[in-house]
């Protein structure tokens, strides 16, 4: 637990000091206006709900996706890369407690997107569900996190990932139903995009904020804290391997 | 030592080509094609999917303003590249050197436009299809041409912000980021100007891309001529202003340096 | 090469201020009234430890800073008001390794510079490559930059500093992070440049660098000039103490220390004594002395630039606590 607070706190600096890491706090609400003014102008208020998800989905795996390529990158442009690994701390660890305080502050989003919801658009969203949307933010989080630690190991695993790592933003946010509920993608998409918390995550937040009672939330929440918990996994077990490698080789990534 | 506009042209491309170098330091072809091009068209569908949700006739609206927009991304790109030049540690060479730093500095990133033409155009013939997107082989000739001007206009755009932020390395891709999703709202690139009201609309009409996407979806509808000319025109002229505004920032910049030591030397 | 005209020096200023404005509290004053000369075709050592004042004179001398206070000239043109005369008859070269584009082969480099300093495309190409046989890099020309050592680098950045065939050249610790290797052959390369008949102002602090290449010293301490002399007139101007290195037994050399001349005797690394003497004077009754008592390995010595320095830097730094 001290080095969730310690690793978070490090991680808070870090993201004062370095403006880039902000870049979702300044984008969001102008990514919710576009949204909104999508929705205003097709004259279908039902999809509302559409417009106030999707920002907030964007910005929390967007940052996660920025954060856990930047821990690698400038730990290995530092030359600190070998030593936080050698370190005896567990590395995989290491990399949620950093990404956990990102995603928390991703989470400040909701209170933008609301904002310009009220105040650019006069428009008060409606929470039917209030329960099932802050349980749906927290298990989003969290499996956000496990996501990054995956995405972390491999960013340390290949030299080269870092080239895709701006591939990972919209293949992920299309698949993952972000806007488009994946269920309106065509049928073949829906076994890869199930893989993706982030479908579930986007249905159960819709969910939430539409009358209709919401069906098996208990259950959809299991699934997004479960995907996640899989994705830290596969990331514990790819670090695993290039933490072997390093103490073979002396170097970390491969080219 | 030979005359001013061929010396000027040649500086321009010995500068192009170093930016270039720093793209093939990055993207294989195949990083390029499998990652960077899959992503340009991954959101592309995302917006053009989006319309089939949000009525009749979005999509193929969407698909369009979405294709164009990943030109004026890449533009916009100049805005963290021209910080590059930063971290090679030649900006004070060239400052001492007798050619003008902002000529470097326009040159520094022009690789991005064949880059994004190529992300724009390939959207246009591998996406068109899905929503039933006609286009004929003049078209996709004028849709080409149209493609580079907004990839210059917004490269200017670009050009300005990344002189703003020379020296505030941090901010590049905040501000370029920010530029960018305002062209989406007020371009006419998810809706058309008319839904943002007149103020806002007045704001698109400043920028680039807005008059080039108009001409390209006038091109698409199948109306050309007059009409196309006059906007691709003004597209041409708001791009000029914003080179202008861009090259008058760096002069300003590397002048004042010059005075007060600013960090932009001394590093 | 242009041809030199009459007795107008390379490089003049009079005194030079220079202060950084700070974001909070005091400004910062890098130089403070520096005023050298450097003839055409001298080399002209600016010597000075870390943060002396050396870049800020070379950055203003560059073009690239403009003096808070007093002026300067290069080849007779003032800094402040026609530097678009300047920068064409300038080269420049920063120590370190940034100043080039890594991803770019030497010979791009090269060729883009050319361009940049108005070459033409056919000469910036011959000059190009004449540039890469004379410092060495022909062989690996189409390597990119990121690829090269440390010492190859450094010769590249030189051959960019020299691609206008510049009157003047600046260089600003150009050996620095070099190994002795690369360093000797970097000196080499700016020895031969210099014996073309350029001048060459070049800013250090490694004092052989400047005893080897300089045929004048400007020493700088605190944003203010210490001394300019020749590397040799300045040794003695410092040395009130002259030393004599002898081989001798230990008897003989308790006899040496306890004359009257005689200030120190201390042993060297070679196992003779160092024996410093109060004064010039001194020095031949102390030869003498030691002559007559038989020993045959003796030789006189005047401190190297080293101790100079030192003692240059310090004495500065005593100076201006007491005028505190």
């Amino acid at each position: 637990m001290s080095l969730l607070a310690a690793a978070g706190r490090f991680q808070g600096q870090l993201v004062l000091t370095h403006r880039d890491y902000l870049i979702d706090l300044v984008r969001t609400p102008l990514l919710a206006a576009v949204f909104l003014l999508l929705v205003r102008h097709s004259g279908q208020p039902q999809l509302i709900a559409y417009g106030l998800v999707a920002p907030v989905l964007m910005a929390v795996w967007s940052m996660a996706m920025l954060i856990s390529g930047e821990v690698v990158d400038s730990d290995r442009q530092l030359g600190t890369l070998e030593l936080v690994i050698a370190a005896p701390v567990d590395f995989a660890r290491l990399v949620v407690s950093r990404v956990w305080v990102t995603t928390t502050i991703s989470l400040l989003t909701v209170v933008e997107v609301f904002a310009v919801s009220v105040l650019g658009f006069g428009i008060t969203p409606e929470v039917d569900h209030p329960v099932v949307l802050v349980l749906g933010l927290l298990a989003t989080a969290a499996a956000t996190a496990g996501a990054a630690g995956l995405m972390a190991a491999l960013f340390v695993a290949t030299r080269t990932a870092r080239t895709f790592q701006n591939t990972l933003s919209y293949p992920f946010l299309l698949l993952g139903g972000v806007f488009v509920p994946l269920d309106r993608l065509p049928a073949w998409t829906h076994p890869l995009g199930r893989l993706i918390y982030l479908s579930w995550s986007a249905d159960l937040l819709r969910a939430a904020l539409a009358p209709a009672p919401v069906a098996g939330a208990a259950w959809r929440i299991c699934v997004i804290l479960g995907l996640g918990l899989l994705a830290a996994l596969v990331g514990r077990l790819v670090l695993g391997r290039v933490v072997r490698m390093v103490r073979e080789t002396g170097t970390v990534g491969l080219r | 030592m030979t005359s001013g506009i061929t010396r000027r042209v040649r500086v321009l491309l010995w500068a192009a080509r170093a930016g270039a170098a720093d793209h093939s330091a990055v993207f294989t072809w195949k990083t390029w094609l499998f990652g960077w091009f899959v992503r340009m068209l991954a959101q592309v569908l995302f917006f053009a999917t989006a319309g089939n949700l949000l009525g009749p006739g979005q999509a193929r609206y969407l698909l369009v303003g979405n294709a164009v927009l990943m030109v004026a991304l890449h533009g916009l790109f100049a805005t963290a590249s021209t910080t590059w030049e930063l971290e090679n540690g030649t900006l004070p060479l060239l400052v001492a050197s007798p050619s003008s730093p902002s000529l470097v500095l326009t040159g520094r990133s022009l690789f991005w436009l064949p880059d994004g033409v190529a992300c724009g155009l390939g959207a246009f013939l591998l996406l068109g299809p899905v929503v039933h997107l006609p286009i004929g082989l003049s078209a996709v000739a004028l849709v080409t041409c149209l493609l580079v001007l907004v990839g210059l206009t917004t490269y200017a755009l670009g050009l300005f912000l990344g002189s703003l932020v020379l020296t505030a390395t941090d901010l590049r891709n905040v501000v370029s980021n920010a530029a960018l999703v305002v062209m989406m709202a007020l371009s006419g690139v998810e809706v058309p100007a008319s839904a943002v009201g007149p103020v806002l609309g007045r704001i698109g009409a400043a920028l680039p891309l807005t008059h080039g996407l108009l001409a390209i979806r006038r091109v698409l509808d199948g109306r050309g001529g007059g009409q196309v000319a006059l906007l691709a025109a003004q597209e041409a002229l708001v791009g000029a202003c914003w080179l202008a505004a861009a090259v008058a920032v760096l002069t300003l910049r590397a002048r004042r340096s010059r005075r007060d030591g600013a960090a932009l030397f001394l590093t | 090469m242009p041809a030199l005209s009459g007795n107008q020096l390379a490089v003049e200023t009079h005194d030079l201020r220079r202060e950084y404005r700070a974001r909070r509290g005091a400004g910062v004053t890098a130089l403070d009234g520096v005023s050298i000369e450097v003839a055409q075709g001298e080399v002209h050592g600016l010597l000075g430890p870390n943060g002396a004042g050396k870049t800020t004179l070379m950055k203003i001398l560059s073009t690239v800073l403009l003096p808070t206070a007093g002026s300067g000239r290069v080849l007779g043109h003032d800094l402040a008001t026609e530097y678009r005369r300047i920068r064409p008859l300038l080269g420049i070269v920063f120590g370190g390794e940034r100043g080039v584009y890594p991803r770019l082969t030497a010979r791009q480099n090269l060729r883009y510079w050319a361009a940049l300093y108005g070459l033409s495309t056919a000469a910036g190409r011959s000059r190009t490559e004449e540039l890469l046989d004379e410092f060495g890099l022909a062989e690996r020309a189409g390597d990119r930059v990121e690829t090269y050592s440390v010492g190859m680098r450094q010769r590249l950045h030189l051959a960019r500093g020299m691609v206008a065939d510049p009157r003047v050249l600046l260089l600003d610790e150009p050996t620095n992070g070099l190994d002795p290797l690369a360093a000797r052959q970097l000196r080499e390369l700016i020895g031969r440049l210099a014996g073309e008949g350029r001048t060459v102002l070049l800013a250090t602090h490694d004092l052989d660098e400047a005893e080897l290449l300089c045929d004048r010293v400007t020493m700088i301490n605190n944003g203010r000039v210490v001394a300019a002399e020749a590397p040799k007139t300045l040794a003695r101007l410092l040395s009130r103490q002259e030393r004599i290195r002898v081989r001798a037994d230990p008897a003989l050399l308790d006899q040496v220390r306890a004359l009257p001349e005689v200030t120190e005797v201390a042993a060297a690394d070679d196992g003779a004594a160092v024996v410093s003497v109060g004064s010039q004077e001194a020095v031949g009754r102390v030869l003498a002395f030691v002559v007559a008592a038989g020993v045959t390995e003796v030789r006189t010595e005047l401190p190297n630039l080293e101790e100079v320095y030192l003692r240059l830097v310090h004495r500065n730094d005593e100076r201006s606590v007491v005028a505190r």
